[in-house]
């Protein structure tokens, strides 16, 4: 597994350096990420792959302009199950995703806390 | 400056991407959440550049792509896509984006792309506009009578039309298509002095005819007379032949749906459906096509008038 640390480096280089910009981006993804766990869920629970997939395919794709690339695997596991139809297994994945956020989501506001100081 | 749109469903996406124009380029940049929206602010507002994410809910890029194009096709749209979705890049491609990235793409490759399109459609713009102010646009040819030749030129002509975007795309196969018949009846039956007639059976004694007169005096010696020019106003095609000429009222009537499909007079047929006026010279030996303008049926550059002269439709 990797180590579940942020990639500043990659994190900034996706916004040029910027780190308000990053900042910015940050807050966006705080919104988004509950929001689409809500609807993995909802996905799973409903049998709705076509949901299922594009909230996984969403999730991987901020992650890793975020450098949040460590979180990446269990979300990258829903899109593909999306992909081919099935939400079946689904919810593994969905609960080590569940389980290994909010860690990342700490490191996020730590990141715009230090920003605000 | 240029105004640039970026749509993406996801706000993480639309702010970064948007927020890296909006700090390393001197443009406007406004942003949608949806194809629909999209297509909204496209119409309400000149844009210059579209950056779309490929995946999104309802209308996904794909179909955004094609809509842009059938709807603004001089708007270049770059799609900007998540790992994994490459074979779905190379659709939209296909489907019309004007340039492709990935969405871990640098901010330099991104700025590029942007600039290297932006320019792109400065030009364009540019070569619009100086059509649009051109008086006139003026061809004269001298034409072997050879029926290739008349297809080159019916071709060139049509492109010359389209360039000068006074005639609608959908109308510019139909035009063409009247002013090869035009092309052809000078040089088939007024230069080769062919009569339809020999159309009627199986047509070989017709062809056979064509290629030898190609190459015997007098008919080899016989040019097509080409005259054309596209104005502000209308584009004009004089075909003239070196035939005897004809009467026009001697041929049966083309509008006729009993001899919709007799080839003598089809072409005369269809000129007159695709074009305003069909008119001839005293003798009979140029003609004259106008297609007029169809009053607000083409939004910015509406008119078109076609006219070719000149033809001899049958030999005597």
């Amino acid at each position: 597994m990797m180590s579940e640390q942020v990639d500043w480096t990659a994190a900034l280089a996706g916004v040029n350096g910027d780190r308000r910009l990053l900042r910015m981006v940050i807050d966006a993804f705080l919104r988004e990420c509950v929001e689409l766990q809500v609807k993995i869920s909802k996905a799973i629970a409903n049998d709705d792959a076509k949901l299922l997939h594009r909230c996984g395919h969403t999730l991987k794709g901020t992650m890793m302009s975020m450098g949040a690339d460590a979180w990446c695997e269990p979300a990258m596991e829903l899109e593909e199950l999306g992909a081919s139809g099935t939400t079946d297994g689904a919810r593994e994945p969905a609960d080590r995703l569940n389980s290994r956020l909010p860690l990342l989501l700490e490191q996020l506001r730590t990141f715009c806390v230090q920003q605000d100081d | 400056m240029a105004v640039i749109l970026v749509v993406d469903d996801v706000e993480t996406e639309r702010i970064r991407i948007a927020g890296l124009l909006r700090r390393n380029a001197n443009h406007t940049i406004l942003t949608a959440e949806d194809a629909e929206s999209t297509l909204m602010l496209m119409e309400q507002k000149p844009i210059d550049l579209v950056i779309t994410d490929l995946c999104m809910p309802n209308t996904d890029g794909i179909e955004l792509i094609g809509r842009i194009r059938e709807d603004f096709p001089r708007i270049p749209v770059i799609l900007i896509t998540g790992a994994g979705s490459e074979e779905l890049a190379v659709r939209a491609i296909q489907e019309g984006a004007t340039s492709c990235l990935s969405k871990s793409s640098s901010t330099k490759e991104i700025l590029t792309t942007v600039e290297r399109l932006l320019a792109a459609r400065a030009v364009d713009l540019a070569h619009a506009e100086l059509l649009r102010k051109m008086e006139i646009d003026e061809y004269e040819f001298q034409l072997p009578s050879r029926r290739v030749m008349m297809s080159a030129a019916a071709g060139f002509l049509r492109q010359r039309i389209q360039a000068s975007a006074i005639c609608p795309e959908k109308e510019l196969l139909r035009l063409g298509i009247a002013v090869e018949e035009a092309l052809l009846n000078a040089c088939l039956h007024g230069n080769l002095e062919l009569d339809s007639a020999l159309r009627e059976d199986d047509g070989d004694h017709f062809e056979e005819l064509a290629d030898e007169r190609s190459d015997l005096a007098p008919w080899k010696d016989r040019s097509v007379h080409v005259h054309a020019w596209v104005t502000q106003e209308e584009a004009r095609v004089v075909v003239r032949d070196e035939g005897r000429g004809f009467d026009p009222e001697s041929l049966p009537d083309p509008t006729d749906q009993e001899n919709l499909l007799k080839p003598h007079g089809r072409g005369i047929m269809i000129m007159k459906l695709f074009l305003d006026e069909v008119t001839w010279n005293d003798i009979g030996n140029q003609v004259t096509l106008v297609k007029k303008r169809i009053a607000g049926r083409m939004p910015p550059d509406p008119d078109i008038q076609i006219t070719a002269k000149n033809r001899q439709l049958r030999a005597p």
